[in-house]
């Protein structure tokens, strides 16, 4: 193969390629919004009421659909925010990533079991504050907190232009106040966040 | 290959698409604090293409450029900004001419992508940026001392 013939094969390739990318990417995919909209906001011993997002919130996150609320599930106050990135993938970050960049120290860590899978626990410092957060990735039958697993999920999902399931949501729980949260007991005391 | 003969059109369009592919990196630089100084850790890596180009020997390697156009579909595609830096690299690194320090070279672009700090930030961020410009430099400064050890090949 000559030089031209290796530049327009080049010219050729790209092209085609762009033309993919663009057509792929309009290609409709149903996103997770049902699951989130499902999400009640009261239940027996659950209040709970809508949160705006800060604006470095509404930066991160883009174009990617959130919830946003705090939750009183009996004594407990709890912010629960969940990420359908099927619009903005690039709007989920991993938490852990996030915190350590953010400059805080990971004090502690621990596997939470989940019915069909695992949540993380866990806490941080930043100078004398101290933080913690659960958090998980569903995609309404299977749970995990792996970035990993997430970005192979969702790319798959891209790819078979979401024929490879459903999309997954990062789930994050953290503390409304200072005080430390009993997580089981307030996972046990609303379910409705396991069937995200 | 001296630069500014023809051969340079598909492949800086490729780098192109590439880089527009990789504007994440720019935000990456401007908002995560891990990342600051990475566009810095770009430029040292990206010191053996310069040094090629002041020296003509600047090379084409087409597997370079397709692999690229590649890795930038399915990163586009699969909404994966690493593989679009991944095919940045890539198709950066087709203008080197292939030597003994060529794979090396291209591994170390890792250096300069979000994908560095996310994998290493158990580390004080200190570290992370030591290693990176360490590794960059190191790099960078093997693949300079073997241009010229072969020829370009060309498109």
């Amino acid at each position: 193969m000559n030089h031209s013939q290796k530049q327009r094969l080049l010219w050729v390739t790209l092209i085609m390629a762009l033309v993919a990318g663009i057509v792929w990417q309009w290609a409709p995919m149903a996103d997770a919004s049902k699951r989130l909209a499902a999400l009640p906001t009261e239940e027996q011993n659950v209040a709970s009421r809508d949160l705006p997002l800060t604006e470095a919130e509404s930066s991160i996150f883009g174009k990617a659909n959130v919830v946003k609320r705090v939750y009183a599930i009996r004594d407990q106050k709890i912010v629960v925010v969940v990420i359908d990135g099927t619009h903005d993938r690039h709007g989920v970050h991993d938490p852990l990533y996030c915190f350590r960049g953010a400059g805080w120290t990971l004090e502690a860590q621990e596997e939470l079991d989940l019915p069909r899978g695992k949540a993380r626990y866990v806490r941080f410092t930043k100078g004398s504050t101290r933080t913690e957060m659960v958090y998980w990735i569903s995609d309404g039958k299977r749970r995990h907190y792996s970035p990993t697993r997430y970005w192979g999920q969702t790319a798959l999902r891209r790819l078979t232009l979401g024929s490879s399931g459903a999309e997954p949501v990062l789930v994050l729980l953290q503390p409304a106040g200072r005080e430390p949260i009993r997580w089981r007991e307030a996972l046990d005391e609303f379910p409705a966040l396991l069937e995200l | 290959m001296k630069p500014g003969s023809n051969w340079v059109r598909a492949e800086w369009a490729v780098i192109a698409v590439a880089g527009i592919r990789s504007s994440s990196l720019y935000t990456a630089w401007r908002d995560a604090p891990l990342e600051r100084l990475s566009w810095l850790v770009l430029l040292l890596w990206m010191f053996p293409i310069f040094y090629g180009f002041r020296r003509h020997a600047v090379g084409s390697q087409s597997w370079a450029f397709v692999v690229s156009v590649g890795l930038t579909l399915a990163g586009t595609v699969g909404s994966l900004n690493v593989l679009c830096h991944v095919g940045l690299a890539v198709a950066l690194s087709g203008l080197v001419r292939p030597s003994p320090a060529y794979w090396p070279w291209l591994i170390t672009a890792v250096a300069w992508m979000p994908l560095f700090s996310w994998a290493t930030y158990d580390l004080p961020p200190i570290a992370i940026t030591f290693s990176r410009f360490l590794g960059t430099a190191a790099a960078a400064a093997f693949a300079c001392s073997r241009i010229g050890d072969s020829k370009a090949r060309t498109l």
